[in-house]
C-alpha cells in the first residue's frame, strides 16, 4: 500500500483560489502530464481569478480555468508544466464493496510535509442523489469509508485500479453523513473538455489492480447471502424531520451581540428559563433522525423483521405551547421575545411514531407493527403481514464475534439499481453492555443501523444497534452538553452491535410479544463507583433502593471483598459471579467499611443504630439469650437474596 | 445534501481526545514494519493477523483516569498523554492484563502532550509491555492499530478498544504537536494517551488529538499522535524529572519565515540577534538551512516543526548553504522561556470570535510591534484566524500565553479601521 500511496500523492496537489474578496481551497488531482487538473467548484468556483496549485515537494505553479461545470460540481484547471506524474481516469463505476483511497490537502498537510494525506477506505455506497440545499448535482454519487475532509474537496477518490474514480466533494447524504465523490464516469461523458475530446478522457489502463485482501473477498461473499433479506423501513413520526426547528441555541445566542458584556449573574437571569429549553432543543436537533429509510433484517417466512431498538425508539420535538405544534425559528429573531414566556413559550412533546412500513428487497411495501423491544440487545422485532419471505434463519447462529475480525455492516438503498451500502471494519472489543452487544469501528450511521453484522467466513455476527448512545455508555446520565458531544455520533468508529447469539437465545420469546427492558437473570442492586473503577477493590457507587442489597444492609463507599467466598478484585468480577447465580440463591458478601470504629455484635448483628437495635429486639422471643461481643474488624459479612429485577 | 464549502477550515475544530485511555508497552520482536510489497502487484497484499496483533498487545493497555496509557518497559514505564493526567500526581490504574496498580507521574511535557508514569510494584516483578518502534521509518499507506478507551466504554468490563488504519502523513503540525503522525484508524474521546501501533506491535506513536465536525466530538479520519522519535527524545528527560515539568527547546535568536510558502528546499536565515545562541552558534544571516540533525528541512514550516520536538539542552547539528561552502553547526538548544507578549483580549464575542485588542502593555513586544487598543487580530503567526466556537478561541487565548517563547518572531495581521495592517513581533 505504500506503493500506491506514493503513486496517489505523487498526483494530488493543494489548490487555492480566490474571487472577489473570497478564499477558496481545496485539493484536486493531475490527469494528464501536461498539467491538467480535475478539482470541484467549491475549490475553484465559477467567477475563479487567481488559482495557485500547491504540487508535491513544496512546488508552487499558478493555473488557467479550462472549464467550470456546476451541475457537476467539477472544474478544469491548467497548469503549464510537463512531464508531471497523473492519475489514469476510470470509465467506469467501482463496485460497491471494492478498495478505495482518498487524499487530500487537508488540515496545511502539504505545507509540513510536501504530500497529502493518504486514507484508506472501500466503496461503501453508490446511489442516485438529488439536488438539495446548496448542492445542485444530480446523479450517482461513490460513497466511501475513506476519511473526507474539509480540505479534501476536489481530491482524487482513487479505485483498486489506482485510477481516479471520484472527484471527491464534501456533501453528505442526510442518514449516511459519509464523503462522497463524482464519479469520473459522469464526467468523463458529460463535461464539455472530456466530450469535446480536448482532453484526453482516459490513457489506457496502466496502473495494475491492488488487490482485495482475502477478508474483504469474504466479506463480500457473506453480504451477497445476506442481500435478500434486508429490508427498508420507513419511520413516519408526528413531525417529520423538516417541521422541526432547525436553528441552533448558539447560534441564536451569538446573534445577541452585548452577550458577553452581561455578567455572569445577569446573564443566567435573564436566560435562565430559555436557556435549558433551547439547549435541550439543540440536543433534540443532533439526535433528530434525518429523513429516509433505515435497515432491518427479515428473520422469518411469516414477517417477522429485526431492527435496531434506536431506529423505532423514542423521539420528542419541542413545540410551542400556545399552538401544540412544532414553530421554527428564523435566523435573528429577537430572543426576547420568547425569553417572555416561561420556558421559551415551549414544551417538549413525543414524537410518536404514526406509521412504520417496510419495503422489502421485491420492492413491495407493507405496513409493519413494534412486535417487541429487548432494551440490553438494542433490537425490535416487527411484524409485516406478509407470507414466504426470504428470510434469514438464526438458528443458524452458531459464531460469537472474536477480537480484531473483519466485519462489515450493510445498510438498505431506496433506489432500486442501488445495492445496499456496505461498511467494514474489525471487532473492536467482543463483548460489551454485559455481553449483549459488541463493538466495531465500522463506520454505523442513521443508514445502517439495523443492519446485519457479519464476518468474512459467511457468519452473521448480529444487528447494528446504534452509534453511541447515552444509555450504553455506563449508564451514566449526561448533562446536556455532554449529551450534544458524546451521544449517537454518527461513524465515529465506536458502533454497538446485538450479538446474534444473544439475539438467537431470546427469539422466541420476542416473537411471542415478550418485551425486555433488562437482561433477565438475578439481580443484586449494587452500582460501580466509577471513579474508582481502576482500583485494586470493588467499590459501591450506589445501591438500588429496595433491592436485594440495600435489604442486606449494603451501603455507598463498601468495599466487597468476597463473594460466596471467591475474592472480587474488578467489577466484572461481581457482575460475572451474580450472573452464574440464580434467583432465590442467598449468597455471602465479605465487606469492608470503614471509618465505623468498634461495634456491637448481638446475635450476629451489627448494631450500630437505634434502628437496628429495634430490629433486632423485633426478631428475639421473650426468653431468648444471645450473645455479643465489641467487634474491631472492618470486614463483615452480609447476606443478601438474589431476586430477578422487578 | 448539505454542503460545506472549501472556502472554510473552520467547519472543524481541533479537540483533545481527553476520554482515551492510555496504552502500554509489550515485549515485541522488532521486525521491519513493511506489511506490503505492492511491486508485483496484483498480488494479494500480505494480511497480517489483526486478531493475533490485538491479543498481543491488550496486557500493555493500561486505563487510566478518562483515558488511555501504554507500558513501555517491564519495570513498569508507562506513557500517556499529559493532558490525561492533568494536575494529578498518582493514579489507580488497571492493565489490559486486568491487574490494579498504583501510578506516579515521573515527567510532564505540557507542550508535547506527554507524560511518563511509574507503576508501583514489588522489586523485580515485571509487567507486558510494548517495545517503542520507529516511527521515521513508517510509510504513508503503513497499517496502523490503535487501542484506547473511547467514550470509556471499557472503564466496566475491562476492554478496551481497538481500531484498524493506516498512516494518513507523517511530519504533520497540528498546534503544538509538531512532526506528529497524521492516521485514520477511529480516535475518540477516550483515546487520549492510547499507543499507535504497528503491525510488528510495536509503539509508533501516543494517540492524543482528533479533528473533528458537527459540533460533535468524535472521529473524522483525520487522528494525530506524538511520534514515538519524539517520545524516544524525552524519555530521559522525563524519567528523571521528579514529578516536574521538561521543558521544550529553542533556538533563541534565529530570525526565518516560519510559513514561508513560496521557497522550498532550504530556509533562510533572515536575522541573527547579537549574543543569542543562534549568533553563538555560528548562524549568519544570509545561510540557507537545509538539515537539522538529519532530517531534511523544506521549509520553514518543516523547521518549526522540527524544532518544536527537542526538550532543553539537547544538542542538535545543523547543516547551512552559505557562499563558502556547507557547513555543520553544532548547536546547544535552550530552554524556550515563555514570552508575556503584552496583550490584553477581550472576551469572544460576535459571529467571528476574533480577539479585540483591549490593552497593549508598555514596552511589550505588542506594543513594539504596534499593536494598538482595537485592532482586530485577523491572523497570527501566518495562519488567517477562524473560530467555530469559543472553545476553540479560548485555545488560542491559551496558546498565545503559553506558546510563544522568547526569541519567536511572529507575523500578525490586525483589522484597523476598514484596513488591514500586518506586523511582526519579536518576542523578547
Amino acid at each position: 500500500m505504500p506503493e500506491l500511496a506514493d503513486r496517489v500523492l505523487a498526483c494530488t496537489v493543494g489548490i487555492e483560489s480566490t474571487t472577489d474578496g473570497n478564499a477558496f481551497s481545496g485539493s484536486g488531482t493531475v490527469i494528464s502530464s501536461d498539467g491538467h487538473i480535475l478539482t470541484a467548484t467549491s475549490v475553484v468556483p465559477r467567477d475563479a481569478g487567481e488559482v495557485t496549485v500547491l504540487f508535491p515537494d513544496f512546488i508552487r505553479r499558478p493555473a488557467t480555468v479550462v472549464a467550470v461545470d456546476d451541475a457537476m460540481s467539477t472544474a478544469l484547471i491548467k497548469v503549464d508544466a510537463g512531464d508531471l506524474a497523473f492519475l489514469p481516469l476510470a470509465r467506469e463505476l467501482p463496485e460497491v464493496g471494492d478498495v478505495a483511497f482518498s487524499a487530500g490537502d487537508v488540515d496545511n498537510v502539504m505545507l509540513a510535509n510536501g504530500r497529502a494525506s493518504f486514507s484508506r477506505g472501500i466503496v461503501s455506497g453508490i446511489y442516485a442523489v438529488s439536488k438539495q440545499g446548496e448542492a445542485i448535482y444530480e446523479g450517482d454519487v461513490i460513497e466511501t469509508t475513506a476519511a473526507v475532509n474539509p480540505g479534501s474537496d476536489g481530491g482524487p477518490l482513487v479505485d483498486s485500479h489506482g485510477r481516479l474514480c471520484g472527484v471527491i466533494s464534501l456533501s453528505v447524504s442526510p442518514l449516511r453523513w459519509q464523503g462522497v465523490a463524482v464519479p469520473t464516469k459522469v464526467i468523463v461523458n458529460r463535461f464539455a473538455p472530456f466530450a469535446s475530446g480536448r482532453v484526453p478522457a482516459a490513457a489506457a489502463l496502466t496502473a495494475s489492480q491492488v488487490a482485495a485482501p482475502p477478508p474483504l473477498i469474504g466479506l463480500r461473499r457473506t453480504a451477497d447471502t445476506l442481500v435478500p433479506h434486508l429490508v427498508g423501513i420507513d419511520v413516519e413520526r408526528t413531525w417529520k424531520p423538516e417541521q422541526l426547528p432547525r436553528i441552533s441555541w448558539e447560534e441564536q445566542r451569538r446573534t445577541i451581540t452585548d452577550w458577553d458584556d452581561l455578567a455572569a449573574t445577569t446573564r443566567r437571569q435573564r436566560f435562565a428559563a430559555f436557556a435549558n429549553v433551547a439547549r435541550a432543543m439543540d440536543v433534540n436537533q443532533l439526535l433528530r433522525r434525518p429523513p429516509g429509510m433505515v435497515t432491518g433484517i427479515v428473520v422469518s417466512p411469516d414477517g417477522f423483521v429485526l431492527t435496531s431498538l434506536f431506529n423505532v425508539g423514542d423521539d420528542t420535538a419541542f413545540v410551542a405551547k400556545t399552538t401544540g405544534q412544532p414553530r421554527m425559528f428564523t435566523a435573528g429573531e429577537p430572543l426576547e421575545k420568547l425569553l417572555a414566556e416561561p420556558d421559551g413559550g415551549y414544551e417538549q412533546k413525543p414524537n410518536t411514531i404514526r406509521k412504520l412500513t417496510v419495503a422489502l428487497v421485491d420492492g413491495t411495501r407493507h405496513e409493519a407493527q413494534i412486535h417487541a423491544r429487548h432494551e440490553p440487545l438494542g433490537v425490535a422485532l416487527l411484524k409485516v403481514d406478509a407470507k414466504a419471505l426470504s428470510w434469514f434463519d438464526l438458528a443458524a447462529v452458531s459464531t460469537s464475534p472474536q477480537l480484531g475480525d473483519p466485519v462489515a455492516v450493510l445498510g438498505y438503498q431506496a433506489s432500486a439499481q442501488a445495492r445496499p451500502t456496505f461498511n467494514t471494519g474489525i471487532v473492536s472489543a467482543p463483548a460489551r453492555n454485559r455481553g449483549q452487544q459488541f463493538q466495531t469501528d465500522a463506520l454505523l450511521n442513521y443508514g445502517n443501523s439495523g443492519g446485519p453484522v457479519f464476518d468474512a467466513a459467511g457468519n452473521f455476527l448480529g444487528v447494528a444497534a446504534a452509534p453511541i448512545e447515552p444509555d450504553t455508555v455506563l449508564g451514566r446520565i449526561f448533562t446536556l452538553p455532554q449529551l450534544m458531544r458524546w451521544t449517537r455520533a454518527p461513524n465515529s468508529g465506536v458502533g454497538l452491535v446485538a450479538r446474534a447469539d444473544r439475539i438467537r437465545a431470546v427469539l422466541e420469546e420476542l416473537k411471542q410479544g415478550r418485551s425486555f427492558e433488562r437482561i433477565p437473570g438475578p439481580f443484586l442492586g449494587v452500582q460501580a463507583d466509577e471513579s474508582r473503577a481502576f482500583g485494586e477493590n470493588v467499590v459501591v457507587g450506589g445501591v438500588a433502593a429496595g433491592s436485594p442489597a440495600a435489604e442486606a444492609g449494603l451501603k455507598k463507599g463498601d468495599v466487597l471483598l468476597e463473594f460466596n467466598g471467591s475474592e472480587l478484585r474488578h467489577w466484572r468480577d461481581l457482575t460475572e459471579r451474580v450472573g452464574a447465580a440464580k434467583a432465590g440463591d442467598v449468597v455471602l458478601l465479605k465487606v469492608q467499611r470503614k471509618g465505623s470504629g468498634p461495634r456491637l455484635v448481638i446475635a450476629g448483628r451489627d448494631i450500630e443504630t437505634a434502628d437496628d437495635l429495634e430490629k433486632l429486639k423485633k426478631s428475639l422471643k421473650p426468653g431468648d439469650t444471645f450473645e455479643g461481643t465489641l467487634s474491631t474488624d472492618d470486614a463483615r459479612d452480609f447476606k443478601a437474596v438474589l431476586r430477578e429485577q422487578k | 445534501m448539505s454542503r460545506h464549502r472549501g472556502l472554510r477550515r473552520v467547519s472543524y475544530g481541533m479537540t483533545w481526545i481527553t476520554r482515551v485511555a492510555c496504552v502500554v508497552w509489550m515485549a515485541c520482536v522488532v521486525a521491519p514494519n513493511s506489511v506490503v510489497n505492492a511491486r508485483a502487484a496484483p498480488a494479494p497484499e500480505a494480511t497480517p493477523d489483526i486478531s493475533a496483533l490485538c491479543v498481543q498487545v491488550r496486557p500493555a493497555f493500561v486505563f487510566i483516569a478518562g483515558g488511555s496509557g501504554v507500558l513501555i518497559r517491564p519495570d513498569g514505564l508507562m506513557l500517556t498523554n499529559d493532558h490525561v493526567i492533568e494536575n494529578r500526581r498518582t493514579f489507580d490504574v488497571r492493565l489490559g492484563d486486568g491487574r490494579s496498580f498504583k501510578a506516579k507521574v515521573l515527567g510532564r511535557d505540557p507542550v508535547g502532550d506527554l507524560a511518563a508514569l511509574k507503576l508501583d510494584m514489588p522489586e523485580g516483578e515485571t509487567v507486558p509491555h510494548l517495545d517503542l518502534g520507529d516511527s521515521e521509518a513508517l510509510r504513508v499507506g503503513d497499517e496502523v492499530l490503535a487501542v484506547g478507551n473511547p467514550f470509556a466504554l471499557g472503564v466496566l468490563d475491562q476492554a478496551p478498544t481497538f481500531t484498524l488504519g493506516i498512516v494518513s502523513a507523517v511530519h504533520h503540525t497540528q498546534g503544538t504537536y509538531t512532526e506528529c503522525i497524521v492516521t485514520d484508524a477511529e480516535l475518540n474521546p477516550g483515546n487520549s494517551g492510547g499507543p499507535l501501533v504497528n503491525m510488528a506491535g510495536e509503539v509508533v506513536g501516543i494517540n492524543g488529538q482528533i479533528s473533528t465536525r458537527y459540533g460533535l466530538r468524535s472521529n473524522t479520519g483525520l487522528g494525530f499522535a506524538i511520534s514515538s522519535r519524539q517520545i524516544r527524545l524525552w524519555l530521559p528527560l522525563l524519567e528523571a524529572a521528579a514529578g516536574g515539568e521538561v521543558k521544550h527547546a529553542t533556538l533563541a535568536g534565529l530570525d526565518f519565515e516560519s510559513r514561508d510558502r513560496e521557497t522550498a528546499g532550504s530556509v533562510v536565515v533572515k536575522d541573527v540577534a547579537d549574543g543569542s545562541p543562534a549568533a553563538d552558534a555560528g548562524f549568519l544571516v544570509g545561510d540557507r538551512i537545509v538539515a537539522l540533525d538529519g532530517a531534511a528541512v523544506a521549509n520553514g514550516h518543516r523547521l518549526a516543526g522540527l524544532l518544536g520536538i527537542y526538550p532543553d539542552g539537547q544538542r542538535v547539528a545543523v547543516l547551512v548553504r552559505r557562499a563558502a561552502g556547507d557547513a555543520t553547526l553544532a548547536v546547544a538548544l535552550d530552554a524556550a522561556r515563555r514570552c508575556r507578549v503584552g496583550l490584553d483580549l477581550g472576551r469572544p464575542r460576535g459571529a467571528e470570535l476574533l480577539p479585540v485588542v483591549e490593552g497593549v502593555d508598555a514596552r511589550s513586544p505588542a506594543e513594539l510591534a504596534g499593536v494598538v487598543v482595537g485592532d482586530v487580530i485577523v491572523a497570527f503567526g501566518g495562519r488567517r484566524l477562524e473560530f467555530s466556537s469559543r472553545d476553540e478561541r479560548k485555545a488560542f487565548d491559551r496558546a498565545l500565553r503559553t506558546s510563544i517563547n522568547v526569541g519567536d518572531i511572529v507575523p500578525l495581521t490586525v483589522r484597523r479601521g476598514d484596513g488591514e495592517v500586518e506586523l511582526r513581533m519579536v518576542a523578547k
